[in-house]
């Protein structure tokens, strides 16, 4: 498959809203339609062909952008079709409301990665800010579909108030991971903050080692060996073949359930 | 055309049109996922009066099934996505959701979606929970036992049913003997199963009866005791009893496939211990579309 790729020359002044700039939207511009195309930045505009160098031909169903920086929000945010790739680190806002394709970065990313998204794959190598997955300003809910990856930590709020999906923290999730969570799942690999699943209705939140730092909401509902895990930890292993060693090490399950202040459906499994 | 000695008759096995859709269904070993699977698989020999043909199709290893747990795999047939519908609901509500530990999922990756899961949810009384996994939703029914699992549909394709081929013995021990050795080559080959008594029928039928309520009957022809009896009787002296082994598969090669290797299995034990002559049942084309020629097929 071609590329069409995009290089920052050197970091902007001020914060980029990158939307627009996705596979999709792309893949019918020609060469100069794409540098002109106008890009906000704070109450000005500016065109593409001014900070990026552009090389490949136009038509690619890959889009790779080089040279991020966290100035750039709203990378890959809508899109629908194709693979964008990034290296470097992103700004907020990393695939909100996406409707499908993949979404690779390499590098961290700012907060609500993914929030609102409907579909497709978010993969960051590194770590990512606040509110991954969750809504995005005057929604109801986050995310109702497609995969987050994050290969090292996030901030605070994992999936808050996330109704459908699946979130994959490799390393630690900050405090409130989970929180009123609709449904959908996360797992982390790593360790949890304070306010783990606060206010969760139901989904799952699937975590390794022992129970730790629950509130009193959430109560003690017996240990299993539930199928659904091993499908689950499996399904996560074949999205990212490099976490299969980390995934595997599965006896049983030591469930709660909460947050009986919700509607208390939702449900921590800690794997042992 | 012989083989080791047997006559191979210059005749083919007429077969039809069927539906058919693959499960994988999981336990906590291989002996209970088999009780499951023994249990859905029963009474359905054929679609005349069991709704459904269904089998074993084989044993999954846990790395070959979704959960990492032993599995097998079972093939089920049926005359319309409307009765396989049915079949399934039936089957896997009464034999799979009762098993102990088990779990149970599509295994085809392509078709139209029927639903599993999806009516078998309720049985939860709203405790019931919803997991989409990519673009795979599974439902996690509350039983007493802890969960259990099942995809929320599972995919139908076009199939064949009723492939077969008749081994021709001196006696019921040799007709045995040889359909047994026939019957373990043929399990080996994936996308076939034999859905009759330990994958052999005695009871071969012709499509229509002298009694206007049946739509099918003995078929006379082969049978030993109605020599002499009937005008047209297929079977020279020296045979003294016939079997059957039909074959539903999910694509006529892979019922080539079996044919071929279940009639060569069988004719390894030669005409003193074995069958003296293999045919086929056809119903000069009345029957189905999808012919087996068994000349063509073995050579």
């Amino acid at each position: 498959m071609s590329t069409l790729g995009l290089h920052l020359a050197a970091a902007p002044d001020f914060d980029l809203d990158m939307r627009g700039v996705t596979p999709d939207a792309l893949k019918s511009r020609k060469l100069n339609d794409i540098r002109r195309l106008r890009l906000k930045q704070g109450r000005r505009d500016i065109a593409l062909g001014e900070l990026f160098e552009i090389d490949g031909a136009p038509g690619a169903d890959i889009l790779e952008i080089t040279g991020a920086c966290p100035r750039l929000h709203h990378l890959g945010a809508g899109m629908t079709v194709g693979e964008l790739r990034v290296t470097g680190d992103c700004g907020a806002w990393l695939g909100a409301e996406m409707r499908g394709g993949r979404l690779l970065v390499r590098g961290n990313a700012g907060d609500g990665v993914g929030a609102g998204m409907r579909n497709g794959l978010i993969d960051v190598s590194g770590s990512i800010g606040d509110f991954a997955g969750a809504a995005v300003p005057g929604a109801v809910s986050g995310m109702k579909g497609g995969t987050i990856l994050v290969g090292r930590h996030a901030g605070r709020r994992v999936g808050d108030r996330m109704r459908r999906g699946l979130v994959v923290v490799a390393g630690d999730a900050g405090a409130g991971c989970g929180s009123q969570m609709i449904a959908g799942s996360i797992v982390v690999l790593g360790t949890t903050g304070p306010d783990l699943g606060a206010g969760m209705r139901r989904g799952t939140i699937a975590l390794f080692g022992a129970p730790s730092d629950l509130g009193v909401n959430f109560l003690p509902n017996g240990r299993y060996e539930l199928a659904f895990t091993q499908l689950l930890l499996r399904h996560v292993a074949s999205l990212k073949p490099a976490w299969r060693a980390r995934l595997s090490r599965v006896a049983s399950v030591e469930r709660w359930v909460g947050d009986a202040g919700a509607s208390g459906l939702g449900e921590i499994l800690f794997i042992s | 055309m012989k083989i080791n000695g047997v006559f191979i008759e210059d005749t083919f096995a007429e077969a039809f049109p069927m539906k058919a859709t693959r499960l994988v269904i999981t336990a906590f070993d291989a002996t209970w996922a088999n009780h499951a699977a023994n249990a859905l698989t029963g009474f359905a020999t054929s679609v005349i009066a069991c709704g459904c043909e269904a089998g074993i199709e084989r044993q999954l290893r846990p790395s070959e099934t979704p959960d990492g747990r032993p599995g097998v795999s079972v093939l089920l047939f049926a005359m319309s996505n409307k009765e396989l519908t049915k079949q399934l609901q039936n089957r896997v509500g009464q034999c799979v959701l009762t098993a102990p530990s088990s779990a149970c999922y599509g295994g085809l990756d392509e078709g139209d979606p029927l639903p599993l899961g999806k009516a078998l949810r309720f049985f939860g009384d709203g405790y019931q929970i919803s997991k989409k996994l990519g673009r795979t939703r599974y439902w996690r029914v509350p039983v007493m036992d802890g969960e259990f699992l099942c995809e929320d549909t599972t995919r139908v394709t076009k199939a064949v049913g009723g492939g077969n081929f008749l081994i021709l013995a001196a006696d019921q021990a040799r007709v045995l003997a040889a359909s047994e050795r026939a019957i373990a080559a043929m399990r080996k080959i994936p996308g076939v199963i034999m859905p009759f008594p330990g994958g052999v029928v005695r009871s071969g039928s012709k499509v229509g009866s002298k009694y206007k309520a049946l739509p099918a009957s003995t078929n006379h022809r082969y049978c030993p005791t109605l020599r002499g009896i009937v005008a047209d009787s297929a079977l020279s002296a020296e045979i003294g009893a016939v079997l059957e082994i039909v074959i539903d598969g999910l694509s006529s090669a892979a019922i080539d496939e079996a044919t071929r290797v279940g009639i060569r299995a069988a004719c390894t034990l030669g005409t003193k211990c074995g069958p003296l002559a293999i045919s086929a049942g056809n119903y000069g084309g009345s029957l189905g579309p999808f012919h087996f020629k068994l000349r063509q097929i073995l050579k």
